[in-house]
């Protein structure tokens, strides 16, 4: 069993204690696993509902992404690997529902985005950015919303870090252009 | 009216919000700035789109019991994965098990079964053994 200090994370470092968790959890101790849920799982979910704009699809995605995780930690050579490997996991199975759902062409009236109430304006994003494909949606969520870097972006989405500038820049010129469409402009 | 270079300011505007522009290039920002003024539009409404995207990020409190769910979720699948690797093997055993019990039968079936005799062919038999040992003797050859 896991220790309550390294549970409870005082006076550990997160990456040895996550380590020592992910060493457990492949010789089957739930108590390991249900620590590394709790600590990846709002990640993990707000990423999701940021890239899908679906607050029940993404727990679902959340939880693929934990079972596919735990189902080849075997595999993950590094254990210090896990977190990102299994955000990786997360966007790749968001990217692939989000290649399901075909980009809506959306007849706006003519929203005013900043008289708008929060939800409001919630609703107008989510059709602005059902309009763009998958690749550059999930670059500007990544980037815009989640405040990720250009190498993580791209360490996540397995691409070159030239494509994710040239992904972003796309991404943006083309959400400006559909938001001014939205504004009725 | 549009100028030369805008590509080069889109380009560089959108750069901008990832990472610091050398003087050069802020320079140039700047000056393209003054000269176009579709480019100067373009970059404060996508300024302000972005903010509104930003604005617009959620912030989500997961389900209390999601750890429950997920622990569920992944026993059911390792007893499915189990029953997948297994299920052949058993399969296997059954038929062959089956196999065997038809075997058994088929042999206890086989021994119950009466044994005909057909009249006159024991002393048929005896006749041709001795014509047999009777060719032997006289050293002609039997045929093949």
């Amino acid at each position: 069993m896991i220790d309550v200090k390294a549970q409870v994370g005082l006076g550990f470092d997160p990456a040895v204690q996550e380590r020592q968790w992910v060493a457990r959890c492949r010789e089957g101790d739930e108590t390991a696993l249900t620590c590394l849920i709790s600590r990846h799982r709002n990640r993990l979910v707000r990423t999701a509902t940021n890239l899908l704009r679906d607050r029940n699809e993404a727990e679902d995605i959340a939880q693929e992404a934990f079972l596919k995780g735990f189902r080849e930690i075997g595999k993950l050579r590094d254990d210090r690997a896990f977190s990102g490997y299994l955000y990786r996991i997360c966007v790749r199975l968001c990217m692939d529902r989000l290649r399901l759902k075909r980009p809506e062409l959306t007849e706006f009236d003519k929203v005013q985005p900043h008289s708008g109430t929060m939800v409001e304006n919630r609703v107008v994003i989510e059709k602005l950015l059902a309009q763009l494909p998958a690749e550059l949606r999930t670059t500007l969520v990544l980037r815009e919303m989640e405040q990720l870097s250009y190498e993580e972006v791209a360490e996540v989405m397995h691409v070159p870090i030239g494509t994710v500038r040239s992904r972003l820049h796309t991404a943006r010129e083309r959400f400006r252009k559909l938001w001014i469409e939205a504004m009725g402009e | 009216m549009r100028v030369f270079g805008c590509s080069k300011f889109r380009r560089l505007a959108s750069e901008r919000l990832d990472r610091e522009l050398s003087p050069r290039e802020e320079a140039f920002l700047q000056k393209h700035r003054l000269a176009c003024a579709d480019c100067n539009c373009a970059q404060s409404q996508s300024s302000i789109a972005l903010n509104f995207l930003r604005a617009a990020t959620i912030e989500v409190d997961v389900h209390p019991q999601f750890e429950e769910r997920v622990i569920r979720r992944l026993k059911v699948q390792r007893t499915r994965e189990s029953l997948r690797y297994w299920s052949p093997a058993v399969a296997g055993a059954f038929i062959a098990g089956l196999a065997v019990v038809a075997a058994l039968q088929m042999i206890t079936r086989s021994s119950d079964l009466p044994h005909f005799r057909i009249p006159g062919a024991e002393s048929e038999i005896i006749r041709a053994k001795n014509s047999l040992l009777l060719d032997k003797k006289l050293d002609i050859p039997l045929p093949r």
